[in-house]
């Protein structure tokens, strides 16, 4: 089945002239069933965001392997991994459908231009953008723009998609907005999801399980399934069972922040 | 600010410009100051008009405009590679990169001497003044452009499988064009200058030679023609490099805003 | 310490082309590094050099000065009165982009061959810059800095003095680094012609007699005395800085 992310014993130790060595995370494992959706929640600094890039391919860990499909993924992103950061990553000189189709048209695979055209519409259609299509980024809210990177990443069809708190910089009913479309988009894309968030909320809203990770070196702490069925949307926030998840995880989030705060600069 | 407000300010400015002028033909014309130290301005333009219609002086400007446009040109690839290079490798910019950064307070033109009397007296020395003069500002700002670059950029391209040329191609170019920009309109201004400059100290040929034989030479009225004519000449290019900058960089806010 | 090894090694390339250039085109054409040594020594040491460097020197001493007076007081003015700011900064921007060589020779008619002329070159070159700084300073000084120092009951001396002027210091002092630099070059091109003394005219005498290693010597004169006075500069920018900080937090403390 695709999509199935198998992390074994990751290690991320940062080494810098005439300084100790810092451990960033790990020794970590765990891993995402094909289709599931994975959330990560920890206090800042305790090494989420490099978790994420070892995962990715995009930074190469001390030791531990990452499989994906049973490859082993290292120094090398897996074409079937697409990723979703915090920061704008649209391209500004080039229009919202171009920068969609910026994957298709210079990424590994050749894809003719008919099928570009196509791939382009739908996906515009799915993040609510075809009449934006020929807009710039520098036209878009932070909302919207985020929405462009959704699409260029989906478009190419990844199996598993690591978002890094991509709703971090957007207000409140934004981001709930968003969420809901990931929702949607996930269940339309099958693929594994993986994202990294700061709240809890939103952790326990979209996810099928939620991992807690310490304060530095990162370390999984605990472990919560919420149970709720594929077909959720954010209104998942009234079921009974709801506060009771968020209140055990921030029982163990607690104590880590506090260590968090009080160690780290 | 509005184009309509825009627009008055430009207004002002004409209306400042216009009285100097007028001013200054006023204060000429009445003998206030002696015709070997200034000339009216009308005088100047219509020395200008006929100097337009002659052989010779058209060959200068030509040769003036020849050697600012390769220095230019050298000066623009010299300092795009220079300034690439300094960013992929930070040994060699920790070399560079000071005296880069201090090179405009380098009398360059002292080495003019030592070109001439090596590369002869052509047009060779001229040109290389103006690329030594262009090339570091290129160079700081294609550098200062990679560096800007947001890294969530790159790592987006990585993921999605694009070749260290198109890399290169398709997003570094586009991404460091507003810094490009900037570096290619002090690159024009300053090889513009340079030219003009080692004309002007010792050339056989040019504007810059012009004006320093029309001085020599008590020819007030072409002297201050020819310099009406680098003053137009220097605006109007700075003025279209304006243009092309707004136009090329259109849709952009700043990269990495939210 | 890599990168002092790095250095010593770009030096040492240097100088092995130049000496490689020296060979190649004869010592007619290019100086070699040596003999070039060898006339440095000598105009220092005979104190040749002395009435030249002084020329320069004072040249360039009072044309900054005159330079920051007037470039400051403008630019503070227009960076203040924000219309007038508006209207001419892309005056004063299109004045910077000009060939300032082009205005040599109506400075030469206006103020004769003498050491005025030298004067007015290092300052045309230098106030543009300490203007467009001051006056970019001024306009961004944060205006809940003014509003702070009102309700804290100081006058308009008092708020110019203690909390406008440090605010603008890093701005004022870059122009001024580049002013000052840019002062020096202006008074050295204008001893190229039309001079009897000053670094300048050594320069250009040596060509009208083709001494190559004089041409050499005085060039690295000028570029080590530019390096110099940029580096002098930048210690007095250094001074100012400290001494903003602290005009700063003591005003907040009391």
């Amino acid at each position: 089945m695709a999509g199935h992310l198998a992390v074994k014993e990751l290690r991320l130790i940062y080494s810098s002239e005439g300084q100790a060595d810092v451990h960033a995370f790990g020794p970590l494992s765990f891993s995402v069933a094909p289709g599931e959706f994975v959330s990560i929640v920890g206090p800042s600094g305790c090494g989420k965001s490099s978790l994420l890039e070892c995962v990715s391919g995009l930074m190469r860990p001390s030791s531990g392997e990452v499989y994906l499909d049973g490859q082993l993924i290292v120094d090398q992103v897996h074409p079937d991994v697409g990723m979703v950061f915090q920061q704008d990553a649209s391209f500004p000189w080039l229009t919202v459908a171009d920068n969609i189709a910026f994957g298709l048209r210079y990424g590994r695979d050749h894809v003719p231009a008919k099928k570009i055209r196509f791939l382009v519409e739908e996906a515009l259609e799915q993040v609510g953008l075809t009449e934006f299509a020929n807009h710039y980024p520098s036209q878009l809210s932070g909302g919207m723009r985020q929405r462009v990177s959704m699409a260029r990443t989906l478009v190419m069809r990844p199996q598993l998609l690591l978002l890094d708190e991509p709703f971090a910089s957007l207000d409140l009913q934004t981001r709930l907005l968003m969420g809901e479309e990931l929702l949607q988009l996930w269940r339309q894309s099958g693929a594994s999801v993986l994202l990294i968030t700061h709240s809890l909320e939103e952790a326990v809203m979209l996810s099928d399980r939620v991992l807690v990770m310490s304060a530095r070196p990162g370390l999984l702490r605990h472990e919560l399934v919420t149970g709720w069925s594929r077909d959720r949307h954010t209104d998942i926030t009234t079921h009974p069972d709801f506060s009771a998840h968020v209140n055990a995880l921030w029982a163990v989030l607690r104590d880590e922040a506090i260590t968090a705060m009080r160690t780290q600069a | 600010m509005s184009a309509r407000s825009s627009l008055s300010y430009d207004g002002i400015r004409l209306l400042l410009i216009s009285s100097f002028l007028f001013l200054l033909e006023l204060v000429c014309q009445l003998g206030w100051v002696q015709s070997q130290v200034m000339v009216p301005p009308t005088v100047m333009v219509h020395t200008l008009w006929k100097l337009l219609h002659s052989d010779a002086m058209v060959a200068d400007i030509a040769v003036t405009f020849g050697a600012a446009f390769q220095a230019l040109v050298i000066a623009v690839v010299l300092g795009m590679v220079l300034g690439w290079l300094m960013h992929r490798w930070s040994r060699l910019r920790d070399v560079v990169y000071p005296v880069m950064s201090s090179w405009y307070s380098i009398p360059v033109f002292a080495l003019y001497p030592m070109l001439i009397a090596f590369m002869g007296l052509n047009q060779r020395p001229v040109i290389a003044i103006g690329v030594l003069m262009a090339f570091a500002a290129m160079a700081l700002n294609t550098l200062r452009g990679l560096q800007s670059i947001p890294t969530v950029l790159n790592k987006s391209a990585r993921i999605m499988g694009v070749s260290h040329f198109s890399f290169l191609l398709r997003v570094q170019l586009p991404a460091i064009l507003p810094s490009l920009m900037t570096g290619f309109k002090m690159a024009a201004t300053y090889a513009f200058i340079g030219v003009i400059m080692a004309e002007f100290i010792l050339s056989p040929r040019g504007l810059g030679h012009a004006i320093s034989f029309a001085y020599n030479d008590f020819d007030t009225r072409t002297m201050y023609a020819l310099m009406l004519l680098v003053i137009l000449v220097s605006a109007s290019v700075q003025w279209v490099l304006i243009q092309i900058e707004r136009r090329v960089l259109a849709h952009r806010a700043t990269l990495g805003s939210v | 310490m890599r990168i002092y090894i790095d250095r010593l090694l770009a030096v040492l390339l240097v100088l092995g082309l130049w000496n490689f250039l020296s060979l190649s085109y004869g010592s007619d054409a290019v100086a070699a590094p040596m003999a070039t040594w060898q006339r440095l020594v000598m105009l220092i040491s005979t104190g040749f050099i002395g009435p030249h460097l002084n020329f320069t020197l004072s040249s360039w001493i009072v044309s900054v000065l005159l330079a920051g007076v007037v470039g400051l007081s403008i630019g503070l003015l227009l960076g203040l009165h924000r219309a007038s700011g508006l209207v001419f900064e892309p005056l004063i921007i299109a004045v910077s982009s000009l060939p300032k060589v082009t205005l040599y020779p109506m400075v030469l008619l206006i103020c004769g061959l003498g050491q005025s002329s030298k004067i007015a070159f290092g300052f045309i070159h230098g106030v543009l810059p300490i203007m467009l700084f001051t006056l970019g300073a001024a306009r961004e000084i944060p205006l809940h800095y003014v509003k702070t120092a009102r309700t804290l009951g100081l006058n308009r001396v008092a708020t110019l003095r203690r909390v406008m002027l440090p605010a603008m210091a890093s701005g004022i002092v870059s122009g001024m680094r580049l002013g000052a630099s840019l002062a020096l070059l202006g008074v050295i091109i204008g001893e190229m012609f039309g001079a009897q003394q000053g670094l300048g005219f050594l320069l250009m005498n040596a060509i009208d007699i083709n001494d190559t290693a004089q041409m050499a010597a005085v060039a690295l004169i000028l570029i080590f005395l530019a390096l110099a006075l940029n580096a002098l500069v930048r210690l007095l920018i250094y001074m100012v800085d400290r001494h903003a900080l602290r005009s700063f937090t003591q005003l907040f403390a009391s």
